[in-house]
């Protein structure tokens, strides 16, 4: 009683004959040649990789290099407020100035700032967070009060006190702002190695012998990565925008402004002077689009599972 | 090579204000290389701690356990190292005891470069290789560049195997090592296991619920209850004249397969 | 045991070449069920049992409608409850079936359980507001029904401070609160100690019997699924390869696939036989023909 052509003795007969090669081994789920693709290099072929890296790229070039094909970003040669045309590219700020100028210069500080602070606190993070995560007990609760201590400290009256100690420049800025957002990225690593340690890989490796350290270093962090990676991205735009708060408040350096300085000193031209607000901006949400996007392409990358069904 | 408990017991601290907890209390145990050790309890019995203990990953708070006579939690060390290399674990996946950012070739790998077995890409992989082959994972080529998703869950249990094999250990704790397994694939890696005892002289401490499988493959069979050793003894007595009760009542609970034919 | 409602009525469930693709990856799908059809008549009870991969669990869910709410999932074919198609029908149809006469139980308990939701409210909130009787006794009679004791201390307590068993019965309670006509249960006890397991499928068992609701039971356990069932379909590869009266299966398999399977099972427990695994050049014979070819007894059509 089958429903296909082959009569019940035929099929039986093919499964003998299937049968009877005798059991040895598993074959792969997959058949094909060994694959030779890592991880890594995955994420290099992806077409989109290079699309941010290059707007980033371009970015950097044209902040650090920009500014020596521009015009004088200090001068106010020209006149007051002038709309963007052939010759003006951005226009004039309300002092006269070259405004390409000033937005080419002002991704120096912006973009310093953001990545040193984003690569700090993702580095103090790990470490911080990996090491309390993972071993708990005494360690766990006295970085966390560190940690605490750490949030709650006031960065912009740190940073005013910093300043009039030290100086009014970038390094008090970015040293300023990591201590002060390095716990968030502490928080979600602690988490992510608290919940990775109760998992079966970690006891295997406990099991075979590997030192606390190097489990941490090797098992847990990798697999805590994504969330990470999410918060080190985000924290590029939140330093970003720290950043032009202080230097409202005079923590900077007035001769080579930001790009959140430049947007602060807009505020009172929103209607007469609309590109002074907008191009600053622009270039603050292009860098902050261009961080995040990555950081989720790498994400994806990184990780084998590629959402299997079953 | 003998590994010994000794009155071993595991206390854990109660909650607020209440006793301590026995997880292990008192348990003797021995087994030795070319034999197959059962463990079976229900859940809560104790086993899978009495099983980490052998495994050095939890310490005892009572008692020893003692490898050739030398107790583990003195070892330190080479010696310590050693212990590792001649007790192995294989722990049950699904899914979970293997680091999914790890590829088949590193989970091993990184076995081998820490016992200092081979050194060199090449010595290392071919160890790799070896070990593969040996557990029927087959053209061991393919499976070197996998991530465990991309293996089923009887090949991850046979890279959790390999993994252990690879240092030629005497003994293999297993916890539930194919509990999760569908019938034929668990077929396959008990023969598995059963062949290696054979070729390798290996023997295994094995931690399980499912009494069928202990029928099959054990030699001697450790019953606990809460954290007690209840009855031990050769297999075909336990099953034929259980004398503890709770044995008996754990027996007549299994699960069993009738036929007609 | 069910041959002369058998005749009376219409199949309180038909499903007829059921297919389902679902999305693997950014660009992959996999077929995971490919032509399934099965019956399903009040108060019968039917087993799917099938390996891993089999596509067994992908059809339960298919059946409860139940699938990921991926636009990139496609079902084909029918599935009928009590005469009305399903497949293409809006997500609320198959809602309005599920809130009142398909009870579903699932695999793992700490997954399906509101952590932070006590029990008794969790059964509560099963029940379908339209029973007459105060809500608090219905909780109380479900849970005992699903075998639990002491069940006014259960109902107090969240779902990590029952065993495992007591977790899997408040599923089964849940399941039962809205007086089902089908349960569909998926591997119910297959995370439990097997002595837990037995008592749980006993359970289960006097339960379906007490409220004579049809039961689809869906396993990789050959054992659990051939005391319980009087009806079998073997599952391969998203296929059903043999299907037939449970006892007849068991004990005359025609598929050899069938064949291969109950032999590894029963050299799982036999203590003559050697340990049998399925070889994987037999594998590639079911991929290639094998499994195109099924063995369906008339009798269930």
């Amino acid at each position: 009683m089958s429903d296909a052509a082959p009569s019940p003795a035929e099929v039986l007969a093919a499964a003998e004959r299937a049968l009877a090669a005798p059991p040895t081994g598993v074959a792969p789920t997959r058949p094909g040649g060994r694959r030779r693709t890592s991880l890594w290099r995955a994420f290099f072929r992806k077409p989109s990789t290079y699309i941010y890296l290059g707007i980033l790229a371009l970015m950097v070039l044209a902040s650090f290099v920009g500014p020596a094909f521009a015009g004088d970003p200090v001068a106010t040669a020209y006149q007051k407020l002038l709309p963007p045309s052939g010759e003006l590219l951005l226009g004039t700020d309300h002092l006269g100035r070259d405004y390409l100028a000033r937005v080419l210069q002002g991704g120096q500080v912006s973009l310093l700032v953001g990545v040193s602070v984003a690569v700090l606190c993702m580095t103090l993070g790990l470490v911080i967070g990996g090491l309390a995560g993972f071993f708990g007990g005494f360690a766990d609760i006295v970085l966390v009060r560190v940690a605490e201590f750490f949030q709650v400290l006031p960065a912009l009256v740190l940073a005013l006190v910093s300043a009039a100690l030290f100086g009014a420049n970038e390094v008090v800025i970015i040293v300023i702002l990591s201590i002060t957002m390095w716990p968030a990225v502490a928080r979600i690593v602690r988490a992510e190695s608290m919940r990775i340690e109760q998992l079966g890989y970690v006891e295997s490796a406990r099991a075979a012998g590997f030192r606390a350290l190097r489990i941490l270093w090797s098992d847990v962090l990798p697999n805590a990565m994504p969330p990470v990676i999410v918060a080190t991205t985000m924290t590029v735009g939140r330093a970003i925008l720290v950043e032009s708060a202080l230097s409202y408040l005079g923590v900077g350096d007035s001769n080579r402004p930001s790009w959140g300085a430049l947007l602060n000193s807009a505020q009172g031209y929103l209607t007469t002077g609309w590109w002074l607000a907008l191009f600053p901006g622009l270039c603050i949400f292009v860098v902050v689009l261009a961080v995040n996007m990555l950081g989720d392409s790498l994400n994806d990358s990184l990780n084998p599972s590629i959402g299997k069904v079953k | 090579m003998l590994l010994e408990v000794k009155q071993a017991t595991k206390s854990f601290r109660g909650r607020r204000g209440g006793p301590p907890v026995l997880a292990v209390d008192a348990a003797d145990l021995r087994a030795s290389d070319g034999e197959f050790i059962a463990i079976v309890g229900e859940s809560g019995s104790g086993k899978s701690t009495l099983a980490r203990m052998l495994l050095g990953l939890i310490p005892a708070t009572g008692g020893a356990i003692q490898l050739d006579g030398v107790d583990i939690a003195k070892m330190r060390g080479a010696t310590r190292a050693d212990y590792r290399r001649r007790v192995q674990a294989v722990l049950q996946d699904p899914a979970g005891s293997l680091n999914p950012r790890k590829t088949v070739r590193r989970c091993i790998a990184e076995i081998i470069r820490l016992h200092a077995l081979a050194s060199g890409r090449d010595a290392v992989d071919a160890m790799v290789v070896d070990a593969l082959e040996m557990v029927g994972l087959s053209p061991a080529d393919s499976f070197l560049d996998r991530f465990p998703n991309e293996l089923s869950g009887g090949q991850r249990q046979r890279v959790l195997i390999a993994r252990a094999v690879v240092l030629r250990p005497k003994i293999i704790v297993a916890d539930e090592a194919v509990s999760a397994l569908d019938a034929s694939v668990k077929a396959g890696v008990l023969r598995l296991m059963t062949d290696l005892q054979r070729e390798l002289g290996l023997g295994y401490v094995f931690i399980t619920h499912d009494l069928p499988v202990v029928k099959k493959v054990a030699d001697y069979v450790y019953v606990m209850q809460a954290g007690r050793i209840v009855e031990h003894g050769p297999k075909d007595r336990i099953f034929e004249h259980p004398e503890h009760p709770y044995t008996q009542t754990l027996l007549a609970a299994s699960p069993v397969l009738e036929l007609a034919d | 045991m069910t041959t002369d409602r058998a005749d009376e009525q219409a199949p309180l469930l038909r499903v007829e070449d059921l297919a389902v693709r679902l999305p693997t990856g950014r660009r992959e799908m996999v077929d995971a069920v490919r032509a399934v059809s099965l019956t399903v008549r009040r108060g019968e009870r039917v087993g799917i049992v099938g390996e891993s991969g089999s596509g067994k669990s992908v059809t339960g869910r298919a059946i409860a409608g139940l699938l990921p709410e991926n636009p990139r999932v496609r079902v084909t074919g029918s599935i009928r409850f009590d005469g009305v198609e399903h497949v293409g029908a809006p997500a609320r149809a198959w809602q309005q079936v599920r809130a009142h006469r398909v009870g579903m139980i699932f695999q793992d308990p700490l997954t399906f359980l509101n952590p932070t939701m006590r029990v008794g409210r969790q059964v509560r909130e099963a029940i379908p507001r339209r029973r007459g009787e105060p809500v608090e006794q219905e909780v109380l009679r479900c849970l005992a029904l699903a075998g639990l004791t002491n069940v006014e201390e259960v109902v107090l307590r969240f779902p990590h401070e029952l065993s495992g068993g007591m977790r899997q019965r408040v599923l089964v309670a849940i399941a039962i609160a809205k007086r089902p006509e089908l349960i569909i249960a998926d591997e119910p006890t297959t995370a439990l100690d097997a002595t837990v397991q037995q008592r749980v499928l006993q359970t289960l068992d006097e339960t379906v019997t007490t409220l004579d609701t049809a039961l689809v039971l869906i396993s990789h356990d050959l054992a659990v699924v051939a005391g319980m069932t009087d009806r079998l379909y073997v599952m391969w590869g998203g296929r059903v390869v043999e299907a037939g009266p449970t006892a007849e299966v068991m004990s005359h398999p025609k598929h050899p696939y069938t064949q291969a399977l109950l032999r590894s099972v029963l050299s799982l427990v036999d203590e003559e036989v050697e340990l049998y695994s399925i070889p994987p050049a037999f594998r590639d014979w079911l991929r290639d023909e094998g499994a195109a070819v099924s063995f369906i007894d008339e009798a269930v059509r």
